[in-house]
């Protein structure tokens, strides 16, 4: 006798799901183009296929008890809802990036002429990860390790520790030596690949503004800074503006600094607001797409503790995403925290229920951290006069 | 010749310094955004208080010889609040031109030639290319490039400045293209154009419709170049409008897949500046292969947006410039033949692209 075939679609939800919701939330061609981009660049999960391992997020969710049809449909929508960013995507968007910069800036419009060029520019990298390496090798621009013209001071929290050595006589020469090829360049470029809930960039941003600002005070010509930012959300922007603003006035911030950004979500990406563009019956769905959220993060975030640290710095329980974000994003190599949990968190054999997202995250930060390195040594400078006085000192060896 | 894209404050500083008078086209059409030019170029020169009497709009109305319908009404009240805005700004030299369309090129060369004979002496020509279609741009710029030689009545400009306005967004019913893609200058099939070629660079921005990009990349999978055959394709992704882009992505997904499978470059830009450099360095490639002795062929397929198809026009011209023996076809931008509109086509008007045009004597359109 026949068997009922294809058990995997046996449940009930998968019976109850209309046709009329496929079509109008267009989900079709939104797992098309999902399967599509992560073939062009897969995700580094493994290779199981996107949508199987959609199948395995909300058979998952269907094993735990109280769960609603109306929350597995907005489950559904959410995971076909990805705005997947593949790697050659990211690589262009450093070149359109220093395209924009460098055609705008530098004036440099002719092809193929950035070798041999001499570079006016420091890079700075938000949260040090390798990205100059990967600008310069896109760009082909030459010489990254001519220390000499590039010193080796790559984030803020490398800058910092320059600025203290000023105030250690053994290190003094050497610290003002760097600081010197730092403040000879016209600009400081900021890398950066995601800025999302924008804390991060704002934080360095100020920092950097701190730096330029010695330059001023000390009669030197300060750089201009510039943020490239693979990708950038309407809320980070804000949050940048912020920073700008409290510390440039407004005749000088177009000379101090500029954005530029290759992808820039606007609220409409964020998948649990009002303006969300993703979700076409958002009076039928929004509701249960909320309840959805907060239900998984009750019952499957708060008793994670290796997510304790993240939570107290989101100030929720991640419901929505880092600082609620809520955004659907993911590239090749992780699921940021600001996306959704539902797509990146994996539960841990001690839990209650189950659960494995289709876009598993590697965390870059987990369990207790409650010093701030970073930003102690920031503290420092800002309390210590003599910085500022040593910094003068070091750059009246070169022209203003 | 130069060709960039720059601030609309270069425009700004251009009239400013100008004492020449200056023409200005327009061509509002059934979308919002045709009207966004006006806008913006009147609020600019009522910045700079340059005095109006040296300012001549030449507002043209593309009409079908048809009984007019919905979109028809939409035309007619954009022209009607392009001149009203411009009369109750103070301009006096405001011309109306209504343009039976489609219309012979040799007809709108002389008309234009016509228009723009009266303000002999500018320096500077404002084209908003917003709504303008592409073979009267092309017509426009080829009298511009013509002009002071016994080939052309136009006379000469110092410089071309060429306006879009970018639309807010698109509605669901997109327009369907039809008919075959063809070189704009040749109207060569594609396939006819890669027929006698040893190498190709192929570039296909997705940006416009899927029918189109589809079609020239079926026209290149044919060919039997193989390796000699570079193909891109470029999907554009606005910086200012990603969910456009978004959705454009999503919608060529099939054609993705097979330009993955044919071993094609899938590439992204995100600005037209970015897509210009990327034009100029495959044109670099191009013009490598051809004084290694290949019969090259460098073709752009910029179906859309419209300011992509503006820059592969120019490139194509900065590439035919570099070519001393110019027997054969070398170089194109794709086209396709006709559209038929479903919906206003756009929806809204957002921000603004200008590039500037400098002519030269040697220029050749």
């Amino acid at each position: 006798m026949t068997s009922v075939p294809y058990p995997d679609y046996g449940s009930p939800f998968w019976a109850s799901i209309d046709s009329r919701f496929i079509s109008r939330e267009s989900l079709v061609s939104k797992v098309h183009a999902l399967e599509l981009l992560e073939s062009t660049s897969p995700y580094h999960h493994g290779k199981e296929p996107v949508f199987r391992r959609i199948w395995r997020a909300i058979d998952s969710l269907q094993a735990i008890p109280d769960m609603r049809k109306e929350w597995l449909e907005a489950a559904l929508l959410v995971f076909c809802n990805v705005i997947y960013l593949p790697g050659a995507l990211l690589d262009d968007a450093w070149r359109g990036l220093f395209v924009e910069f460098s055609e705008k800036e530098l004036d440099w419009n002719a092809t193929g002429t950035e070798s041999g060029r001499d570079v006016p520019i420091h890079f700075f990298e938000n949260d040090p990860t390798g990205l100059t390496a990967d600008f310069f090798h896109l760009n082909k621009l030459q010489g990254r390790l001519d220390n000499q013209k590039f010193v080796r001071i790559e984030g803020t929290e490398k800058l910092a520790d320059t600025f203290l050595d000023l105030l250690n006589p053994l290190k003094r020469e050497a610290a003002a030596r760097l600081l010197r090829t730092l403040y000879s360049k016209a600009y400081w470029a900021i890398l950066v690949d995601k800025s999302l809930s924008g804390h991060s960039l704002a934080s360095d941003l100020s920092r950097l503004l701190t730096a330029r600002s010695f330059a001023s005070a000390v009669g030197h010509r300060p750089p201009k800074i510039v943020i490239l930012c693979q990708v950038l959300t309407e809320a980070a922007k804000r949050e940048v503006e912020r920073v700008a603003k409290k510390a440039l006035n407004a005749a000088e911030s177009d000379s101090a600094m500029s954005i530029y950004r290759a992808v820039y979500l606007d609220e409409s990406c964020n998948i649990s607001s009002d303006h969300t563009s993703l979700i076409c019956d958002r009076s039928r769905m929004l509701p249960h797409l909320r309840e959805l959220c907060e239900w998984f993060a009750k019952t499957l975030i708060e008793p994670n503790a290796l997510l304790k640290r993240m939570r107290e710095k989101s100030q929720d329980n991640l419901e929505f995403g880092y600082r609620a974000c809520g955004l659907t994003l993911v590239d090749q190599s992780n699921c940021p925290t600001d996306s959704l949990p539902l797509l990146w968190f994996a539960s841990d054999v001690t839990s209650a229920y189950q659960y494995t997202g289709p876009y598993v995250r590697v965390h870059s930060r987990i369990g207790e951290q409650s010093e701030e390195p970073t930003a102690d040594k920031w503290k420092v400078i800002a309390e210590a006069p003599d910085v500022m006085t040593l910094t003068g000192k070091a750059l009246s060896g070169i022209a203003p | 010749m130069n060709f960039y894209e720059c601030d609309l404050v270069k425009l700004r500083d251009a009239l400013n310094d100008t004492r020449s008078t200056v023409t200005v086209i327009l061509a509002p059409n059934f979308e919002d955004r045709s009207v966004g030019a006006c806008s913006r170029l009147v609020s600019e020169i009522n910045s700079i208080g340059i005095s109006k009497s040296r300012i001549h709009w030449i507002v043209l109305t593309l009409q079908a010889p048809a009984p007019p319908e919905i979109l028809d009404a939409m035309k007619a009240v954009n022209s009607r609040k392009v001149i009203e805005d411009l009369l109750k700004s103070g301009f006096e030299n405001v011309q109306h031109q209504p343009v039976e369309y489609p219309i012979p090129q040799s007809k709108f060369a002389t008309l234009m030639s016509r228009l723009f004979k009266q303000f002999q002496g500018d320096e500077h020509l404002v084209i908003d290319f917003s709504a303008l279609p592409r073979n009267l741009l092309s017509n426009l710029l080829k009298q511009v490039s013509l002009a002071g030689t016994p080939d052309s009545a136009f006379p000469r400009v110092k410089k071309v400045w060429l306006v879009y306005t970018w639309a807010e967004a698109y509605p669901e019913t997109a327009p369907e293209f039809l008919g075959e893609v063809v070189g704009q200058f040749t109207e060569f099939s594609l396939r006819r154009l890669l027929a006698d070629k040893t190498h190709a660079e192929v570039v296909i921005f997705t940006g416009g419709s899927t029918y189109d990009a589809y079609s020239a990349m079926e026209a290149a999978q044919e060919s039997r170049l193989g390796n000699e055959m570079n193909v891109h394709l470029v999907n554009f992704i606005n910086n200012e409008n990603f969910k456009q882009s978004h959705l454009q992505l999503r919608n060529h997904y099939g054609m993705m897949r097979e330009a993955q499978r044919a071993g094609f470059d899938i590439r992204y830009v995100f600005t037209t500046r970015h897509a210009l450099r990327y034009m100029r360095d495959v044109g670099e490639r191009a013009a490598n292969h051809r004084s290694k002795g290949s019969q090259t062929l460098f073709v752009i397929g910029a179906f859309g947006p419209k300011p992509l198809w503006v820059a592969a026009h120019f490139v194509r011209l900065e590439y035919l410039a570099r070519l001393q023996d110019r027997s054969h076809v070398e170089c194109d931008v794709l086209n396709s033949k006709g559209t038929q509109y479903l919906s206003p086509y756009s929806l809204g008007s957002a921000g603004a692209t200008l590039f500037a045009y400098e002519p030269s004597a040697d220029d050749v359109l």
